[in-house]
């Protein structure tokens, strides 16, 4: 094996960045020594969990307590790309408290995701599309015959699937598309009480459908399940297959080109050249259509580890936050933590419901005040209830030259400066001279720290 | 690209800012052909997002003409308003075929507006062959394009050729968690922000340090960045901060007097923020922030099921009267202020919604259509119901009423007589008959 496919500290820093939020001193120590494909396995080969939510399958929680919850869990070592990905796919599916109120749905929609995330996407597709969380989301259990309506069908074909235009730009799926994958979706009920929509042959449109015309996914028929009584109900199976089996222009896969696209831009830069998203969808048909083997597929490939993948995202606030607590050994309150982020503009639970933002979007000036308050709050962090941040445990007391000390918490915080950015670091730091000890360290070694957090090279990972 | 001919460019590049400024007080660029025109007219966007079910905005109370109600009652069983119930909302006729029209009866606020002859009601106005997706027909409202979205937003083109640059460092606001596409511009100068209030640079409460570290962000924000665009950006975010320091943290929101104030909604409250900001640069011109141009969300109205009636707490009645009410104390607000003959407000959606209900009872909601229908709110608006209601005895394939307006003709209205700009040098395809709800 070559010596480069070592890690070392700077490619194990960007995996932790970019597979899970950041990385500790410990966890530098110890993904350093590792090859890529050691690295990568120990992220994503672990035993299934039991994901429950957090007051347990039946006892619906509070917002706030999800949120931290679901912080908690982030913030925990091992599971971190499994979380990251389970981050990726709130986004993807969009599901958000400020349309569906029901915390209990919602947290149990959130544990669908996390324990089928890295599996079959079939699975999750069929699995997300009867999801009593989903259904209440995008209107599906209110989709019956005689007159279907196309709140899912439309998110499924455009949001969920494959995209509203192929590679080439040709649109994926036409209006009747939509109608008559609406017709074929019918028929799902949901009680008060129930995690799944259960179906119902008497809200099924057993009428006959046709989709995708002149497509490798042209079916007709009513598309149905028949019980043993002759019965018909809705055909989720059956449809979803028809989406795996759409073919761009090119005729190549629109779903896995789809996938594998957004899913790179998630992991590792905008806007990769066709030829990188067509090595990913092989990869991803060639699995059975297995998410987690995309994921590998993508943190294996050369272009992740490329000078083009460096520094080339913006951070997300919780990308933010998180990498921030872990490289400075710092604690957040569950309490503010929430509240920080959403003023970043990332409500856990309640992504815009067609995902969260991408790059720029994150980082409109209004945004970016919210992150200097993070910086502000998080340096400034001396009691439980807000963040617990100690200077000396960053700082060398005895250190006298402040070149050494802006310099440390650089490379603590893995971010290069513009020679004027650092300039005016030294500069601020130089305000200290003639300061008593706890004066220098209180005020001009916390606001060091929070100048760093907003240096807009620390914005972007 | 010859319909982008910005100011700039026929000066010559825009490198020259004091160049720009100078050409402006030798008076070569045509400002503004009519006196009647406000000095610095504001345009506020409200964005009905997710597509607001025009047919039940604007309902036909009768048969005049063509027969509107007997079709509507037809395709609409559970979702048809009764026309007993729209008698204290009747706005007058269709303009062309005659029919009785009304508004939604939540939108009692607007309707008061409406008989004093400052609400426009634009009817059947959507994008030719609407896309029934909501990011991209929403991005091509926001381009004036039906081509698409392809770097620049309407208003941030016109920033570009008409604006000076040091006059208005700040054109544009977009309130929330996404910059508005409306706004895009080479110059890249609009603001986002998810609040204006509080808007303060953080010090730390123990050991105040600000004036060292604002010190210390001036230089990190003003670095330059090199061949980086991202790193560009960042900065100008970053630098675009300290800038709003100047006005934003002294902007008074609460306890002047605004009906907006009670805030029941996120809707009233980001236009709160509107008014105030407007307020401060009205008593404070020489730390004004110049903005002119605003974008408000007014999410919710993707209402595939459960679209519900007139009831309170309907959805689409809640958003309705949410949206009236808002619009209203706004109004109020501006006319307390003397403001609301600069001011012009433009309520749209991205598409409308089907003729035809989907499901029965209680479930029945409606799916993605078109065309929509535009509000125009202010004091300069002749007030009135424009165009014809698209005819329900006349859908397309997909079960839709027809566009009968290009949404670009509402946009070119702005432009030719509310922003005294020529619209060709800014939409593409034109040109666009202007709409009479503003005077020539």
């Amino acid at each position: 094996m070559a010596a480069t496919d070592i890690l070392g500290t700077t490619d194990a820093a960007h995996l932790l960045r970019r597979a899970g939020f950041g990385a500790t001193a410990k966890d530098l120590a110890h993904f350093a020594p590792l090859t890529r494909a050691a690295a990568v396995s120990q992220l994503l080969d672990l035993k299934p969990r039991r994901s429950r939510p957090p007051g347990g399958n039946d006892t619906a929680v509070g917002l706030a307590a999800m949120q931290r919850w679901w912080l908690k869990q982030m913030l925990a070592p091992k599971y971190r790309l499994h979380e990251k990905l389970a981050l990726f796919w709130s986004g993807h599916f969009g599901t958000a408290f400020g349309k569906t109120p029901d915390t209990l749905r919602l947290a149990r929609h959130n544990a669908l995701l996390r324990q089928l995330g890295t599996g079959s996407f079939r699975t999750l597709l069929y699995e997300v599309t009867r999801d009593g969380g989903m259904l209440l989301f995008r209107d599906g259990a209110s989709n019956e015959q005689p007159n279907a309506n196309e709140g899912y069908a439309i998110a499924l074909l455009g949001q969920y699937a494959l995209g509203e235009t192929d590679s080439a730009g040709a649109a994926n799926y036409a209006q009747t598309d939509v109608s008559e994958l609406a017709r074929a979706l019918t028929g799902y009920r949901l009680g008060p009480r129930d995690q799944v929509g259960k179906v119902s042959a008497d809200a099924f449109d057993a009428g006959a459908k046709h989709l995708f015309p002149g497509n490798t996914a042209e079916a007709t028929g009513n598309l149905g399940v028949e019980d043993a009584t002759g019965v018909q109900f809705p055909p989720a199976t059956n449809v979803i297959d028809l989406l795996f089996a759409h073919r761009d222009t090119d005729a190549r896969p629109t779903l896995a080109r789809f996938l594998s696209r957004k899913l790179f831009e998630f992991f590792a830069y905008p806007a990769p050249d066709l030829a990188i998203v067509d090595e990913l969808a092989d990869a991803f048909v060639a699995s059975g259509y297995v998410a987690g083997e995309l994921v590998r597929a993508i943190l294996s490939h050369d272009a992740f580890w490329s000078d083009a993948a460096r520094s080339s995202t913006v951070r997300s606030p919780v990308e933010l936050a998180l990498a921030s607590l872990n490289a400075l050994g710092a604690k957040a309150s569950p309490v503010a933590l929430p509240v920080a982020l959403e003023a970043m503009g990332m409500s856990l639970f309640d992504p815009p419901q067609d995902g969260w933002n991408t790059g720029t979007d994150w980082l409109g000036a209004g945004l970016y005040l919210a992150r200097l308050d993070f910086a502000q709050a998080l340096a400034a962090g001396r009691s439980g209830r807000t963040y617990v941040l100690a200077p000396k445990r960053l700082f060398d007391p005895r250190a006298t030259d402040d070149a050494v000390l802006v310099d440390g918490l650089l490379a603590r915080l893995d971010v290069v400066p513009s020679a004027a950015g650092r300039q005016a670091l030294l500069d601020y730091l130089a305000g200290a001279v003639g300061l008593d000890p706890k004066d220098r360290t209180e005020r001009k070694l916390r606001g060091l720290v929070a100048l760093a957090l907003s240096l807009p090279e620390y914005q972007r990972h | 690209m010859a319909w982008r001919v910005t100011r700039r460019r026929f000066l010559g590049g825009a490198g020259s800012a004091a160049l720009v400024a100078g050409a402006h007080v030798l008076g070569l660029v045509p400002r503004r052909a009519r006196a009647a025109l406000p000095a610095d007219p504001v345009v506020v966007l409200v964005e009905l997002a997710g597509g607001n079910d025009a047919l039940n905005t604007v309902v036909p109370v009768n048969n005049v003409g063509i027969p509107q109600r007997s079709l509507y009652d037809f395709y609409r069983p559970d979702l048809g308003i009764a026309a007993v119930d729209l008698s204290a909302t009747l706005i007058g006729v269709d303009p062309v075929v005659g029919t009785s029209l009304a508004l939604h009866p939540a939108m009692t606020g607007l309707v008061s507006l409406y008989g004093m002859g400052k609400l426009a009601v634009l009817q059947g106005v959507g994008i030719p062959n609407a896309p029934f997706d909501h990011s991209r027909a929403a991005a091509i409202w926001a381009a004036g394009d039906p081509a698409g979205f392809a770097g620049t937003g309407w208003l941030g083109r016109y920033a570009d050729g008409e604006l000076d640059p040091i006059e208005v460092p700040v054109p544009a606001l977009a309130l929330g968690l996404r910059r508005s596409l409306a706004f895009d511009s080479a110059a890249m100068h609009a603001l986002t922000a998810a609040t204006l209030d509080p808007f303060g640079l953080p010090d730390d409460p123990l050991f105040p340090d600000l004036p060292a570290r604002a010190a210390a962000w001036q230089a990190i924000f003003a670095a330059d960045a090199g061949d980086d665009p991202l790193g560009a950006m960042l900065r100008a975010a970053g630098g675009q901060v300290l800038a709003e320091q100047a006005t934003f943290p002294n902007v008074v929101f609460a306890g002047w007097g605004s009906q907006l104030e009670a805030a029941p909604s996120a809707l009233h409250e980001d236009l709160h923020q509107v008014v105030s900001l407007l307020r401060y640069d009205q008593l404070n011109p020489g730390t004004a922030s110049g903005i002119r141009q605003f974008h408000v969300v007014h999410p919710g109205y993707d209402t595939h099921a459960q679209q519900g009636l007139t009831d309170s707490g309907d959805r689409h009645a809640t958003l309705l009267s949410e949206l009236s009410d808002a619009l209203s104390r706004f109004y109020a607000d501006l006319v307390a202020l003397g403001l609301d003959g600069r001011a012009l407000v433009l309520a749209y959606s991205e598409f409308g919604r089907r003729a035809r209900q989907n499901g029965v009872g209680e479930e029945a909601g409606t799916d993605h259509g078109s065309p929509g229908v535009v509000l125009a709110l202010g004091g300069a608006v002749v007030g009135g119901v424009y165009g014809q209601m698209p005819g329900l005895d006349d859908l397309d394939a997909t079960g839709n009423p027809k566009v009968l307006v290009d949404f670009r003709r509402v946009w070119a209205t702005v432009i030719e007589r509310w922003l005294g700009a020529s619209p060709d040098d800014f939409l593409p395809g034109g040109p666009f008959t202007s709409i009479d709800f503003l005077l020539p």
